[in-house]
C-alpha cells in the first residue's frame, strides 16, 4: 500500500448510506425550524435606563440573593452582550441569576454612521459612568460589582482606574490588557488581530474609518473568519452537517450563528482608539491611554480584581489578558484559567458549571 | 515593413515636401523660358537660386516643426500611438479580467495628476480619479489572489504528501480523508496569513478599497452640491458637533449646573429610594 488510504467498498458504500440518511433527516429538521423559533438572551428583564442607544437592563431574580452588592455585566462593541446569554443551558447571565446575583447588563445598541464620533471617553466616562451611577442611587450604594467581557473588560478597567471609588469588586474575562504579549506566544493560530492591526500604518486605520465611517461589523466577521480559515469555510457544509440530524445540536447552532450574524458596526472614533491607542500603540499596559485628558493609570485599581481568562483563546491570547496582574495597585488579585477559547468559555457545555461558579464563589468571599 | 501608420503630422509634412518639390520644377522652367537668363543672366540667375533657397528654407522649418509636433504627439501617448493592436486589446473581453486599466493606465494617471485648472475639468478629474483609484484596487486585488493561490497550492501539495505517508494511520472514511484536509489546509492558510507578504497585500487592498470609497463620495458629492442636497461630509460636520455639546452637556451637569437631564430613567424603573443625582462631582478637566 503506497498511501494511508484504505478504503473498503463495503465501508464506503455504508458510510454513503448513512450521510443520506443523515441528510435527508437533516434536511427534514432544517425545513421545520423557522428564525422565530431561534431565540437568543431570552433570560427575563426590565429596561431600567436609556441614554442615547444605551440600555441597562436589570434581570428577573431566580434564586435567593446571596450576594448583597449588584453586578453589573459590561460587553464590548466588537459583538453584543447577548453573548453571555445565549441559551437557557449556556448562560452565565442564566448562572449567575441562579446562584443568587442581583444582576444588571448593558446593551450599546447597534451604533449607526451617525454614532461614528462617539469615543471611548463617552462610553466609559459617559454611558457606563451613568450606568453604575444609576444602579449606585437605586440601591443606594456607593459602589458596585462590575463584570467587564472582552473589550467591556477594558472599559471597564478604565472606568475602574478612573473612578476606583464606584467599583466594589472588579470582574475581567477574556480581557486584552498587554496588547502585544501575542509575540510572547508565538503560536501561529493566535493573535492574528494583535498582528493585522500593527500591519496597518495609522494613517490606513483613519482612511478606513473615513471610508466607513464606524468599523463595520462586517469587516471584523471577515477578520474573525480568517483565524480560522477552514472552519469559517466548511461551516455551512461540515459543521452542519455534524449537527443537522440532531435537533439539540442544531439549535445550538443556529443560535450561535444568529448572535454571529448580529455584529454591530463600533463607532469609527472610538475604533481609531481601540485600534491606534491600544492594538497598535499598546498604551494601556503603558499607563497612556487618556480618557476625557485624564490618563488611565491601572495602579488606581485598588480593589480586588478576578481575571477570568480562556486557555486556548486564539482572539485574546491568555498573555494579553494575565499581564494585569503587574499592573492593577492591589493585592487581592486572582485568576481562573478556564479550558476553552474566546467564546467557548461563555458558551461550550463544559464550562457552564465553572465560570458562574468560579465568579460567584469569589464575590462571595469579598461581600 | 511595419503595419505601424505614419501620423498625420508626417503625412502633413510628406504632402509639404511633395509640394515644395512640385513649386520649383514649375518656376525652375519658367525662369529659364522667360529668358531671365538670357536677358539680365546673372541677375535672374541669383533671383532664381534666391527662392530655389527659401523654399529650402521654409521647407527645413516646416519640417522641423512637423517633428516637433510628432515628437509632442508620442509623449501625449507614452504607449505609443493608437494603432490597430491598442485598439483589440481594449476590446478584448480577455483584457477586461486584468487588474488595471491596461494602455489607458498611464493616460489616466497624467490627467489625474497634472495641474488642475480653475475653471477645467474638476467633475472629470473626479470621475477619472476614482475610475484610477479602481484600477490600483483591482491591481491590489489581484496581487492578494495570487498570494492566496500560493497558500492554497501548498496545502494541496502538503496534502498529498500526507495521505500518502505510510507511516501515517490509515484512513478508511471520507470523512477521516476531510479532517486531514481540514487540518491541513487550515496549518497553510494560517501560515501564510501571518507571512509580511500576506500582511502587506492585505494592507495595501484594505487602503485602496478605503481611497476608493472616499473618491467616490466626491463623486457623490459633487452631485449632491449641483442640488443643494447635504453631504455625507456636512452630516458628519453636524452630528460630530451634537456629541460635541452632549459632551459639554455632561460636563456641566456633572460640575453641579441645575440642567435637565438627557439621561431618562425607563418607565419601567423600579422606584426605589435613591440618591441625588450629582452625589459625586468629576474632576473639573473631564469633558466627557
Amino acid at each position: 500500500m503506497n498511501s494511508r488510504l484504505q478504503f473498503d467498498p463495503l465501508q464506503l458504500a455504508q458510510q454513503f448510506a448513512d450521510f443520506s440518511q443523515r441528510l435527508q433527516q437533516g434536511g427534514e429538521l432544517l425545513r421545520s425550524v423557522k428564525d422565530r423559533d431561534v431565540q437568543i438572551a431570552t433570560t427575563p428583564k426590565t429596561e431600567v435606563f436609556r441614554q442615547d442607544k444605551t440600555t441597562l437592563y436589570h434581570y428577573e431574580p431566580m434564586a435567593e440573593q446571596t450576594v448583597a452588592v449588584p453586578v453589573l455585566v459590561v460587553y464590548g462593541l466588537v459583538g453584543r452582550y447577548t453573548m453571555a446569554d445565549l441559551q437557557e443551558d449556556r448562560s452565565l447571565i442564566r448562572n449567575l441569576l441562579l446562584q443568587g446575583i442581583d444582576l444588571y447588563a448593558v446593551d450599546w445598541g447597534n451604533p449607526g454612521r451617525g454614532d461614528r464620533w462617539l469615543t471611548i471617553d463617552d462610553y466609559v466616562d459617559g454611558y457606563l459612568n451613568d450606568c453604575i451611577e444609576f444602579i449606585c442611587r437605586e440601591h443606594a450604594l456607593d459602589s458596585i460589582n462590575v463584570l467587564g467581557i472582552c473589550e467591556g473588560g477594558v472599559f471597564t478597567l478604565c472606568h475602574a482606574a478612573l473612578h476606583p471609588e464606584r467599583v466594589k469588586n472588579l470582574i475581567v474575562t477574556i480581557t486584552p490588557v498587554d496588547f502585544h504579549a501575542d509575540q510572547a506566544e508565538g503560536r501561529t493560530d493566535h493573535g492574528f488581530i494583535n498582528l493585522w492591526t500593527r500591519s496597518l500604518t495609522a494613517e490606513d486605520v483613519d482612511r478606513l474609518i473615513e471610508a466607513n465611517g464606524n468599523l463595520p461589523g462586517e469587516l471584523m466577521s471577515f477578520v474573525f473568519s480568517t483565524m480560522t480559515p477552514l472552519s469559517s469555510l466548511t461551516k455551512y457544509n461540515l459543521g452542519l452537517l455534524d449537527v443537522v440530524d440532531d435537533e439539540k445540536k442544531l439549535m445550538n447552532f443556529l443560535r450561535m450563528e444568529k448572535w454571529l450574524a448580529d455584529r454591530p458596526h463600533h463607532p469609527g472614533e472610538a475604533a481609531k482608539q481601540w485600534l491606534k491607542d491600544l492594538y497598535q500603540q499598546n498604551k494601556l499596559v503603558k499607563n497612556q491611554f487618556e480618557l476625557g485628558g485624564r490618563k488611565v493609570e491601572l495602579a488606581n485599581i485598588t480593589m480586588p480584581v478576578l481575571n477570568v481568562y480562556a486557555k486556548e483563546d486564539h482572539i485574546i491570547p491568555p498573555q494579553c489578558s494575565r499581564a494585569l496582574a503587574e499592573c492593577v495597585g492591589t493585592d487581592d488579585y486572582s485568576e481562573i484559567g478556564l479550558a476553552g477559547g474566546h467564546v467557548g468559555v461563555f458558551v461550550s457545555g463544559k464550562s457552564q458549571g465553572v465560570l458562574g461558579k468560579g465568579i460567584v464563589d469569589w464575590l462571595k468571599e469579598r461581600p | 515593413m511595419s503595419d505601424k501608420p505614419e501620423s498625420w503630422m508626417q503625412q502633413a509634412g510628406n504632402m509639404f515636401k511633395l509640394w515644395s518639390d512640385q513649386q520649383e520644377k514649375i518656376f525652375g522652367p519658367m525662369f529659364d523660358a522667360a529668358g531671365y537668363t538670357g536677358l539680365a543672366g546673372g541677375r535672374m540667375a541669383a533671383m532664381k537660386g534666391d527662392a530655389a533657397e527659401s523654399l529650402r528654407e521654409a521647407q527645413r522649418t516646416w519640417q522641423s516643426s512637423v517633428d516637433q509636433w510628432v515628437t509632442l504627439a508620442q509623449k501625449a501617448m507614452p504607449h505609443g500611438s493608437i494603432t490597430a493592436e491598442s485598439w483589440k486589446t481594449l476590446f478584448d473581453p480577455s483584457q477586461w479580467a486584468q487588474a488595471g486599466l491596461g494602455p489607458l493606465d498611464a493616460a489616466i494617471e497624467h490627467l489625474v495628476e497634472g495641474p488642475s485648472y480653475a475653471t477645467l475639468w474638476t467633475l472629470d478629474r473626479k470621475i477619472l480619479k476614482a475610475q484610477k483609484l479602481r484600477g490600483d484596487w483591482a491591481q491590489d486585488l489581484a496581487a492578494y489572489q495570487v498570494l492566496m493561490h500560493g497558500a492554497w497550492n501548498e496545502a494541496v501539495k502538503r496534502f498529498l504528501r500526507e495521505i500518502n505517508d505510510t507511516q501515517g494511520t490509515p484512513i478508511t472514511s471520507w470523512r477521516e480523508l476531510t479532517d486531514v484536509w481540514v487540518k491541513t489546509a487550515n496549518e497553510s492558510l494560517l501560515e501564510t496569513h501571518r507571512t509580511p507578504e500576506f500582511l502587506e497585500a492585505q494592507r495595501r487592498l484594505t487602503r485602496s478599497g478605503a481611497e476608493c470609497r472616499l473618491q467616490e463620495r466626491e463623486i457623490v458629492e459633487a452631485f449632491c452640491e449641483m442640488q443643494q442636497t447635504p453631504t455625507r461630509t456636512e452630516m458628519d460636520e453636524v452630528q460630530r458637533e451634537v456629541y460635541a455639546l452632549r459632551r459639554r452637556l455632561r460636563a456641566l451637569e456633572r460640575s453641579g449646573v441645575a440642567l435637565t437631564v438627557p439621561a431618562t430613567a425607563s418607565p419601567n424603573a423600579p422606584k426605589k429610594a435613591g440618591r441625588g443625582r450629582g452625589a459625586r462631582q468629576a474632576p473639573p478637566d473631564s469633558t466627557a
